[in-house]
């Protein structure tokens, strides 16, 4: 029994990681510059140590390889990246507010970032601080003001309380967006930059950029699988919780300023790419069951292989024209996830 | 194993709830906690088991304060089953009931052979291994109250504490459920602190009664002296009748309309 479910858990696995990167090697040969698979793979066995020197690389073109290697993969990688930490902040979120609606935005982090980009896009700065551009430390540090901000409000009482959380983040939000608003209005030749960003696009991939997120993203996955049994318990109640052991507040804490910070992160340098923290864990719920030690796992690389999906119909259908990223997400994740709700008969959410 | 509470006192804001609370639980012993609405029991309970912090006074189990444990350590002496539960995502019930061995399994490791074992006994004890597989939120009323008493279980403390784990239960589950708590304590050594609102439940199943009021311990003792017709006058405001058996070893309160 307990070895049989291993082995479905192996397979679950493997199947998900082979697509992710049978996903990444087809989207790295799509784009306005054909490349065919033979090509995409010889570029990317030539980088693998060992391997490497029984490939020719005669046929290849240095065009190709510089848009395959400096183009394309960082994108793909920061697909990955984004993908996986908002869903896996999105599966924690969703277990500790015990809330179905809740995805990695709840808490008006995103309505931050964007005030804090809409400020840098208006007030027309170029600069660039460590190769990061004046809009993503701007949209970072408003989606960390808004953060200690409903954190705040919501310690005020003395205990965490979830809904006051909730109700705190949602607030701030609607604030943000306000100033967003007037931000358009004044400054009206910036409108569509602004509505860009906040539509998300992971155009501005690189690898200094990469550096910075691959480390967050996989601290904070393997931090939050050690709570794995914590959230699992934590969805009976506070009060139970606490009987069996749960140091609840202080959990709760940890949590969720490891999913805040690759939240944060993620926004600032992506933009809004909503819909994936959102349905990613439902799907992966009703697909393979509650327990965290691997929904966690499961929804990481499920919304890694998701977001390069998106990201690669984002850049492709109407190239050279590209559609903002978080139009997609929704466009295609919404049908697919209204069939499994139709199909599965499993409750997700009580 | 004891378990003793000295001049306990809490309070929500301004507002006193328990007020100088002293008392003794004896080893493999049922009480009862009775007393009006608002008097305090469940506020009692959550500060035996850690959940609420009391502004002064100490619980001490074998003579260590249970502030100075850590989370984990507590939940290894005392357990506990919430007046109701909430059951969030679609477990099954043996997953449910594994959840009782959290104190005891580090992070990032598994169950052990005794884990497992200590979930399997307390499925057998509670009757819930025929439909250990069952999605928790499949369950009926009755059936649910006994994975969550398997958890408290499978936990595998010495105190055991329960709000009203009967109260929306009808009267062959609630014999059913208490007679399962009873045995806890006959049986398997379990010291039993219920909370009840059904002083017929707690004349039938408790071995001593505590009667509160108003934050206060009123009295304490054997169920025929505590649940008399006075101490229930002056606590609940209510004028009973106590039905007496023939041979007087059965007791039924009614209250008078």
């Amino acid at each position: 029994m307990v070895g049989k479910e291993k082995r479905t858990y192996f397979i679950k696995y493997l199947l998900l990681l082979i697509t992710l990167i049978a996903v990444a090697t087809i989207a790295a040969c799509l784009g306005a510059v054909k490349i065919s698979l033979y090509q995409t793979i010889t570029v990317f066995l030539s980088k693998i140590p060992f391997i490497k020197q029984y490939i020719s690389t005669e046929t290849i073109t240095n065009t190709t390889e510089t848009i395959i290697m400096s183009l394309r993969l960082p994108r793909i990688f920061m697909a990955m990246l984004v993908g996986a930490g908002l869903s896996m902040s999105g599966v924690v979120f969703q277990g500790i507010f015990k809330n179905p609606l809740a995805d990695p935005y709840i808490l008006g982090i995103s309505s931050g970032a964007s005030l804090g980009a809409a400020l840098a896009i208006a007030f027309g700065s170029q600069a660039i601080f460590f190769g990061f551009g004046l809009i993503s430390l701007s949209a970072f540090l408003g989606a960390f003001l808004v953060m200690f901000l409903v954190y705040f409000i919501a310690k005020a009482g003395g205990k965490l309380v979830t809904n006051t959380l909730i109700l705190s983040g949602v607030a701030i939000s609607f604030m943000c967006s306000s100033f967003i608003s007037m931000l358009i209005i004044a400054s009206r030749e910036n409108t569509t930059r602004i509505v860009f960003w906040t539509m998300g696009s992971l155009t501005s991939a690189n690898g200094t950029k990469l550096l910075v997120m691959l480390p967050i993203i996989l601290i904070g996955f393997i931090l939050l699988l050690a709570f794995s049994k914590d959230i699992n318990i934590l969805s009976s109640g506070d009060e139970t919780a606490v009987s069996m052991g749960i140091n609840v507040n202080k959990v709760k804490f940890i949590l969720l300023g490891i999913c805040s910070l690759i939240t944060a992160i993620s926004v600032a340098f992506t933009g809004v790419i909503g819909f994936v923290g959102l349905i990613i864990p439902h799907a992966i719920r009703l697909l393979s069951g509650p327990d965290h030690k691997h929904l966690l796992p499961l929804s990481a690389l499920s919304g890694a292989i998701f977001l390069v999906i998106c990201d690669t119909i984002a850049r492709v259908v109407m190239a050279p024209t590209e559609i903002p990223i978080g139009a997609i997400t929704a466009l295609f994740g919404a049908p697919f996830f209204i069939y499994l709700l139709i199909k599965s008969k499993k409750k997700v959410f009580i | 194993m004891s378990l003793v509470i000295k001049n306990l006192q809490f309070s929500y804001g301004n507002l006193s709830v328990l007020n100088k609370i002293s008392s003794y639980f004896e080893d493999s012993t049922f009480y009862a906690i009775i007393g009006p609405n608002g008097c305090g029991k469940s506020t009692l309970l959550k500060c035996l088991y850690g959940y609420l912090e009391p502004s002064s006074g100490s619980i001490l189990i074998d003579d260590k304060n249970i502030k100075k444990m850590n989370h984990k350590k507590r939940a290894t002496k005392i357990s506990y089953v919430a007046q109701s539960n909430e059951t969030g995502f679609d477990f099954t019930v043996k997953d449910i009931i594994s959840m009782g061995r959290n104190p005891y399994i580090k992070r990032f490791s598994s169950m052990s052979e005794d884990d497992i074992y200590h979930v399997y006994e307390a499925m057998d004890k509670t009757s819930t291994l025929a439909f250990k597989d069952k999605s928790i939120n499949e369950l009926s009323g009755g059936e649910k109250q006994r994975a969550f008493i398997a958890r408290a279980l499978a936990q595998d403390t010495k105190f055991i504490l329960l709000d009203e784990p009967v109260s929306n239960l009808d009267i062959n589950h609630q014999t059913e459920i208490m007679s399962t708590i009873k045995s806890l304590s006959t049986n398997h050594k379990r010291t039993i602190i219920c909370v009840l609102h059904d002083l017929n439940l707690a004349y039938l199943y408790a071995d001593y009664v505590l009667l509160i009021d108003n934050g206060k311990v009123h009295s304490i003792g054997k169920p025929s002296n505590v649940l008399t017709k006075e101490n229930i006058k002056s606590v609940y405001k209510t004028d009973v009748t106590i039905l007496e058996d023939k041979n007087g070893d059965f007791k039924f309160i009614v209250p008078k309309i």
